[in-house]
């Protein structure tokens, strides 16, 4: 443990932590762009910079190690004429059509301007650079391809946190940096179309509007959506996901860090699969085939439920219950599937139940039963 | 193999092919990259070949004829430079030596006993080398890079034992005693920053040598590794038994391809000879060494972007610490110094610590090499002790400016991380510390002489092109400031720079280095900062009266003749490509504008400066 000073407050705690990290356990804020907690150090972006004792040093808040009797300012003169600095360069090439950007409302450029009070033309130091000399934003030719995904190079603030997660989270490793300097862009090796899973993570993870979805652009603005918690039903991880919902209609699906067993990880299922939902096509209510038309018609629960049970009923009679059989699936719960074969076994007398499960983890089955002798996971999501 | 026969391979190989160097007449040709881009790989051929044609070695009786090539000796102005060695008649040193002047030169000098004075080298290069100290470079100019026994028999290797005989401690207690500082720029203790490394805890450590040289006009890496690498190799190998590593790592960039050959032929002669390998002579040290070629960023140079370049990664550095000494290469405890300065390593152990210490200054021991390039007469390497002045390394070493009109008006020092140093402090010693007082820095030596014709503004604006484009573009600053800077400037320089810019620059020059995450930013500004420091009346006049005092900048130019200079010596007619100039003999010249192409031939070519 080693005790440490930020802005005159005393604060001790693990010797491993950051300078961030000590400043939020004191709840001194600290604005930060490339950083994220889910990521290793990175270092880039300088909004997180620190003047600390000895040597009156600017240093990154976001992976500099807290020392012994460190004495840390977090609002000196110089930190914030740094950070006003590196904002206003940033800013000055940063196109501002927040008016339209999907991103407006929840991006992390916006939220530390608006903290740290630069704005375009506005800012102490080099408003100039916009103002006098027409330093212009970049201009970049937007993506125009069909995927889901787009990006837009312009907004671009190059924190790498998109290809960070690509290469420490997801590792796949789709996209990378090429070229340097001013020039420096994120992309896919020489540019060639994004071929990866389409898992999304980098759309959620990019803090303004480079990366984002194409399939709730122009839906809804951030501040309209209510976010609804709720598990994903594709697959039995159970991961924890944010449905957001404009006027009960499902605009977009999100993860958050620190939720659910997935951490806010999500896969190309779970954050683009969801739309069904809201779509006018989807199936609502049972339908029961009208005997006479053959047509389906529309019913309530209580006329479907008390229509199979009485056929139930009829064919366990007739036949015995080992004349009917159930398959139930890997998308209901344990609970559901728990009570599913009761049903069967206790109530109907049949032994005759398989899963869903049997044609999609076959093949897994068999390979890690004969390479690991153990046909379920060997170990906790979170040791990987 | 047992210690005592490879040492008694070793002692044999060493006898049996030493030659004789008080009988033969040996031929030494300067096969540097300055010598080879002069032609000397034609003056060899033609050496070699007219030597077999005569039959030389019968008519020299018993004694025979050596032709060498050496690495370079320095004053690349005069190469294809050529000595001859005759044992009655001593070194004689002939310069511009071209094929065609190779059969009189055996005629008359190796056959006739009768030098060629005409071609003689001459004064400006005995006096090159009268106020040099060459210590590391002694042996430039004399041993065959590509033989290890040259080498032996010039005394390497030697060090390597007796290190070998001393703890590991003493070594780097040796080195400490030496005062040696890091040969690449920031003059960081040598001794201190092994002895970091040789205290981390592991069995896997890695010592890296930084051959990345990048800075414009900067080649003395490529010097050493290209005249003797084996020097160079046996400053790594006595590193890696003081750190204890058993890894070792040649950094050099792909653009230095001989040097890269030569050190490729290094290694390999040392594993034979035993000096690589394992248990290495039989000391029960093993020491592997690759060489690994950087790809063209300039920002490898910097340790930890090289490292996370031979990691296969993209060479971007990351924040210290952790510091290479605990957590460098693959995340191993790793030690990283320039070529020059494993260079001086056999010098120290084999003359110890308190010898190397008595050269230099106080703070600066030792000597430093020099690349020197720009408006200079003699252009070359050259290696001075610490302390000496800029004057006597322009005018006295290097011969001063070329040019009647011409005079000195500042070197810039340490490339484009450092600054100039203008007419006013040429006094000024070169050390590590007096350089900073100043503006400038040390660097990793490379100094570019300019005279009353380059323009600062544009100068600054030349190296700001360079770190802007070589930034990684990692952090904010010095991917967008340099950027905003160069913008400026190049406004500035265009003529449309306005007032409160020079204000400007200065004050994003200091945020940029006080929150850039690596050296390259944190230094990019400095030729700014050094210029507008220095020369700010020129800004000034760029900026209010449009005007460029140097007569450099194009767009501010006029394309007149000052009728009061114009000697009518018609000079600027012959260089004219357009024929755009109206002269005749006793006339002052007039260019004709709507000819004019604005090339500036005219005005490089006036030995009066009387164009602007």
């Amino acid at each position: 443990m080693v005790e440490l000073t930020i802005d005159g407050k005393k604060i001790t705690l693990d010797e491993n932590a950051t300078i961030l990290e000590a400043a939020k356990s004191a709840n001194i804020y600290i604005p930060t762009l490339c950083y994220h907690e889910k990521l290793g150090p990175f270092g880039a972006c300088r909004i997180c910079v620190v003047e600390i004792e000895p040597g009156n040093k600017l240093v990154p808040a976001c992976i500099t190690k807290v020392m012994r009797n460190m004495v840390v300012y977090t609002n000196s003169e110089k930190v914030l004429r740094s950070r006003k600095m590196n904002l206003e360069l940033l800013l000055a090439r940063h196109p501002t059509d927040c008016l339209t950007c999907e991103k407006g409302g929840e991006c992390e450029l916006q939220r530390v301007c608006f903290q740290v009070g630069v704005s375009k033309g506005k800012g102490e130091f080099y408003n100039r650079l916009v103002d006098v000399f027409g330093v212009q934003p970049q201009d970049i030719r937007i993506e125009d391809s069909r995927s889901i995904i787009e990006r837009n190079l312009n907004k671009c603030i190059l924190c790498k946190r998109c290809i960070r997660i690509c290469h420490e989270v997801q590792a796949l490793g789709a996209i990378q940096f090429s070229r340097r300097g001013v020039k420096m862009e994120m992309g896919t090796f020489w540019g060639e179309k994004l071929d990866c899973e389409f898992c999304g993570q980098c759309v959620d993870i990019c803090p303004v509007g480079a990366l984002t979805n194409k399939l709730s652009k122009y839906k809804a603005r951030v501040w309209q959506l209510d976010k609804v918690q709720t598990i994903c039903s594709y697959c039995s991880m159970g991961c924890s996901l944010f449905l957001n919902v404009k006027n009960d209609r499902l605009v977009k699906v999100h993860g958050e860090v620190n939720v659910g067993r997935n951490d806010g990880n999500l896969c190309y299922k779970g954050r683009y699969g969801q739309l069904f939902v809201s779509d006018p096509a989807r199936i609502t209510t049972p339908l029961i085939r009208d005997k006479s038309s053959g047509e389906l018609k529309k019913a309530t629960w209580d006329e479907a439920i008390s229509l199979v049970a009485d056929r139930l009923g009829d064919i366990k009679k007739k036949y015995g219950g080992n004349s009917i059989a159930g398959i139930s699936s890997a998308r209901c719960t344990n609970e559901d599937n728990y009570v599913f074969q009761k049903f069967f076994r206790a109530g109907l007398g049949s032994n005759n139940l398989d899963s869903s499960t049997r044609f999609e983890h076959a093949p897994s089955i068999g390979v890690l039963t004969k390479s690991l002798g153990w046909p379920a996971m060997s170990n906790p999501a979170d040791d990987l | 193999m047992s210690k005592n026969s490879k040492n008694k391979k070793l002692n044999n190989k060493s006898v049996n092919t030493a030659p004789n160097t008080n009988e033969l007449t040996q031929v030494l040709i300067c096969m540097g990259t300055g010598g080879v881009a002069a032609g000397a790989l034609d003056v060899w051929a033609s050496f070699k070949e007219e030597l077999v044609l005569r039959n030389i070695p019968a008519m020299l009786g018993k004694r025979s004829c050596k032709v060498k090539q050496t690495g370079c000796r320095g004053l690349c102005a005069m190469d294809v430079l050529v000595d001859i060695i005759d044992p009655k008649l001593g070194k004689h040193t002939y310069k511009h030596v071209k094929p065609e002047m190779v059969s009189d030169l055996i005629e008359k000098h190796i056959l006739g006993h009768e030098p060629i004075v005409k071609w003689f080298a001459g004064k400006d290069y005995e006096q090159f080398y009268v106020k040099q100290e060459r210590t590391v470079m002694k042996q430039y100019g004399l041993v065959d890079p590509e033989s290890i026994d040259d080498y032996i028999e010039a005394g390497g290797y030697i060090a390597l034992k007796k290190a070998f005989k001393m703890e590991q401690v003493e070594v780097i207690e040796e080195v400490k005693k030496s005062g040696l500082r890091g040969r690449g720029g920031a003059g960081f203790p040598t001794g201190m920053k092994w002895g970091f490394c040789h205290a981390t805890h592991g069995n896997d450590k890695y010592i890296i040598v930084n051959a990345d040289e990048g800075d414009p006009g900067a080649f003395m890496d490529r010097s050493l590794l290209e005249g003797n690498p084996h020097a160079v190799l046996e400053g790594l190998i006595i590193g890696a038994y003081a750190i204890g590593c058993n890894h070792g790592y040649f950094y050099c960039r792909a653009e230095y391809p001989l040097a890269v050959k030569r050190l490729k032929i290094a290694i390999e002669q040392a594993n034979e000879h035993g000096f690589l390998g394992d248990d290495i002579l039989g000391s029960g040290f093993n020491l592997d060494v690759k060489v690994k070629e950087g790809a063209g960023a300039f920002v490898c140079g910097e340790e930890t972007a090289l490292m996370a370049s031979i990691e296969g990664m993209r060479g971007m550095p990351r924040p210290r610490p952790p510091f290479p000494a605990h957590q460098g290469l693959w995340k191993k405890p790793s030690n990283i110094n320039n070529v020059e300065t494993f260079a001086n390593i056999p010098l120290i152990i084999n003359n110890g610590g308190d010898w190397y210490a008595g050269i230099g200054t106080e703070k600066s021991k030792g000597t430093k090499i020099f690349s020197l390039t720009g408006k200079i007469r003699n252009t070359g390497l050259i290696e001075v002790p610490m302390g000496i002045t800029i004057k006597e390394v322009v005018f006295d070493i290097c011969g001063g400016i070329p040019g009647r009109k011409r005079k000195f008006k500042a070197a810039q020092m340490g490339g484009p991380s450092g600054g100039c140093i203008p007419e006013s402090l040429v006094d000024v010693p070169i050390d590590y510390d007096s350089l900073v007082e100043v503006g400038a820095i040390m660097g990793s030596g490379g100094v570019v002489v300019m005279d009353n014709t380059a323009c600062m503004v544009d100068m600054s604006r030349f190296f700001l092109t360079f770190t802007q484009q070589e930034s990684c573009g990692k952090c904010v600053p010095c991917r967008i400031g340099t950027k905003t800077m160069l913008e400026i400037l190049t406004r500035i320089t265009l003529g449309h720079g306005c007032e409160g810019d020079v204000d400007l620059l200065i004050s994003l020059a200091n945020d940029i280095k006080g929150s850039s995450l690596c050296g390259l930013g944190q230094t990019a500004p400095n030729p700014v900062l050094s210029t507008i420091r220095y020369y700010r009346d020129e800004y000034d006049a760029h900026i209010r009266e449009k005007r460029c005092p140097a007569n450099s900048c194009k767009a501010l130019l006029k394309f007149e003749v000052i009728e009061e200079l114009c000697k009518k010596c018609g000079i600027c007619l012959k260089q004219c490509p357009v024929d755009a100039i109206i002269w005749k003999p006793k006339t002052k010249a007039v260019i004709e504008l709507d000819k004019c192409i604005k090339c500036q031939t005219c005005i490089d070519a006036c030995p009066f400066l009387a164009i602007h």
